[in-house]
């Protein structure tokens, strides 16, 4: 029974017994095939890459700029030269719509980015030293939480001068309480697993477990939040230039321009109606993307 | 703990909220370059001095804070900036019982129709029924509040004349910008209610109460609904404040007396007594509004018990 003779090789092809049930992903391939199958997600995903291309290259495809009056071509209805009609001053409002997608996305984006990195340091440090440290540190949260935001921004608004950079500065230093809450409530239970004791034992710093190890694992919450942010702040935005506290003229932001429109709503109703159409499609596909996202990045509350 | 003890310790920590906004708005309030009396024509120095020290505008920074908190602890928010014969008390008394009214109205508004439309929802997951009330819910907080407003007035008011386009006077006025207001919050409420009801529907205690031979209806509003209803509670406090703060808008587009419009026409105006005071009320107001939704949950909930919540 010995004998060698009796043992053969196996082919080549049957080595591999223990196949893998499939290829192993990462957190963000994970997420994207499970995200790919929402097609409402991916409506919303499209759109977006829409509205941005519309708004970032569209303005170097139009014969017009934001600022180009024309007092002879004044309140023109849409036709194939002006195709969203021209305002008051004869400038074409296309070009006009382009350039404040531009803006009501920058404010959108850079707002959030502000509170993304204000709420994770924040959250982020509170959860992870708890204690006296956390109990401070949230009851300051809890006071601003209790204050609405919008209240919050038009105060500051009005001490700061209307301005896009005073914009960006003032959604940005208001609106990140929620994402505290979040990531803090994340780094609590996280912290508490073993791999951030394992990481501490290989002698990792605070900052180095806190950042490196315990961050990382609420990326999840962390990009449906910020997701569903931006909508708001294109909202805030929008909100502020109606009540007289957005950017000024000749540059104007959807807010801007809906605001204008609704002045002229009786006899120009397409004014109102283009700036509103982008800002209604821009919301709706941010809210369709983050509902999808929150499915995709936590299973466990799909239906 | 005691309930007398949560109770004390929530209140103290209500005062320590308002004691920062109040602190806040008075900061604000020197942060902002030019003061009362500045002209395009520059007083006289006597007489500016004179009317200063009238205001003890002269004494400390901190004086004057302290002056600050004792007419707030007597509730007097101060004269207007732009009118002389109006304090911001007078303002509050005259233009807040309009926003309240059409405050209220849009709450029920946004109660009845957000639960019978969650309800119904859950009642027939992914049929029909369902995906229109979500649509319009995903409609409802993606549409900005002044775009609906405008639209509504248009179509609805100014196209078809059904209500009146603006004003405020009869009942049928309040409707479409209540409508208005209530939209977002009803989205949400629908949302949360077939969330919860979809999940209270599938718990064993339905399935006993059905097992029972109790009609659907019986089943539905004696025993489903007062489980799925709890988390709009505590929804109560944002929902509030997102009436209040959507007020701003609805009431200035709709011509409306109320507080709102004037708090924007005051922003427009700078008028920055009025500004910051309208603030501290609408600060104070929603802060005491939480409160009594936090107590009031333990009580409707009897599985949270105050006591229990805070350990």
């Amino acid at each position: 029974m010995n004998n060698p003779s009796l043992f053969s090789p196996l082919p080549k092809e049957s080595v591999h017994q223990v196949e893998k049930a499939r290829p192993s992903l990462n957190f963000w391939q994970d997420g994207w095939s499970r995200l790919r199958c929402n097609k409402i997600a991916m409506v919303g995903l499209f759109m977006i890459l829409l509205i941005s291309l519309f708004s970032f290259l569209g303005p170097f495809l139009v014969p017009y700029t934001y600022e180009k009056t024309d007092l002879t071509n004044t309140f023109l209805s849409p036709t194939w030269q002006h195709w969203f009609g021209t305002d008051e001053l004869g400038r074409d409002v296309l070009v006009r719509v382009m350039w404040g997608g531009r803006i009501s996305l920058a404010v959108g984006l850079v707002a959030s980015f502000i509170n993304l990195v204000i709420g994770v340091i924040y959250g982020g440090v509170s959860g992870y030293f708890g204690g006296k440290v956390d109990e401070f540190m949230m009851r300051i949260v809890d006071i601003i939480y209790s204050i609405p935001i919008l209240l919050i921004v038009i105060l500051l608004m009005v001490i700061l001068k209307p301005g896009l950079a005073n914009i960006f500065l003032a959604l940005g230093i208001s609106y990140w309480v929620g994402m505290a809450r979040i990531v803090r409530g994340q780094i609590l239970s996280l912290k508490e697993q073993e791999f951030a004791l394992a990481a501490k034992m290989l002698g990792a710093t605070n900052l180095q477990v806190l950042f490196k190890h315990l961050l990382p694992n609420t990326i999840g919450p962390i990009t449906v939040s910020v997701t569903l942010m931006i909508p708001n702040a294109i909202f805030f935005e929008a909100f502020l230039s109606f009540i007289g506290l957005g950017v000024s003229a000749p540059m104007a932001s959807w807010g801007v321009l809906a605001s204008d429109g609704i002045r002229a709503i009786r006899a120009y109703p397409y004014l109102l109606f283009f700036p509103a159409f982008f800002i209604c499609l821009t919301m709706l596909s941010f809210n369709f993307l983050g509902d999808g996202l929150r499915d995709a990045f936590d299973p466990r509350l799909r239906k | 703990m005691t309930l007398a003890v949560f109770l004390a310790r929530k209140v103290f920590y209500i005062l320590i909220v308002i004691f920062t906004v109040a602190t806040l708005t008075f900061i604000m309030a020197h942060a902002i370059p030019g003061g009362p009396f500045t002209r395009e024509k520059p007083l006289p120095p006597a007489v500016k001095k004179n009317i200063e020290a009238r205001y003890n505008l002269d004494k400390p920074v901190l004086h004057q804070y302290g002056d600050y908190l004792k007419n707030l602890i007597k509730l007097d928010l101060g004269p207007s900036f732009r009118y002389e014969s109006l304090t911001v008390n007078d303002i509050i008394r005259q233009k807040f019982p309009i926003s309240a009214i059409l405050g209220l109205v849009a709450i029920l508004i946004a109660l009845l129709f957000g639960l019978i439309a969650g309800t119904i929802s859950a009642l027939y997951p992914h049929r029909w029924q369902d995906s229109l009330f979500m649509f319009l819910a995903l409609l409802g907080v993606s549409i900005p509040s002044f775009i609906l407003a405008t639209f509504l007035m248009y179509a609805v008011g100014f196209k078809l004349g059904w209500f009146p386009v603006a004003g405020w006077g009869t009942p049928a006025h309040i409707i479409l910008p209540a409508f208005t207001l209530a939209a977002y919050p009803m989205a949400f409420i629908a949302k949360t209610i077939r969330t919860n009801m979809l999940e209270v529907l599938s718990q064993d205690y339905i399935k006993v109460a059905r097992s029972k031979g109790l009609p659907e209806r019986t089943v539905l509003t004696r025993h489903a609904i007062k489980n799925a209803i709890l988390p709009v509670i505590t929804y109560l406090g944002p929902l509030v404040a997102s009436i209040f703060t959507g007020s701003f808008l609805v009431e200035s587009i709709f011509a409306i007396p109320g507080l709102g419009k004037y708090f924007v026409s005051s922003i427009y105006d700078r008028d920055y007594t009025v500004i910051l005071g309208v603030t501290l009320f609408y600060c104070v107001l929603l802060v005491w509004l939480n409160f009594l939704v936090d107590i009031s949950y333990s009580f409707v909930d009897p599985r949270i018990r105050i006591v229990k919540q805070n350990e």
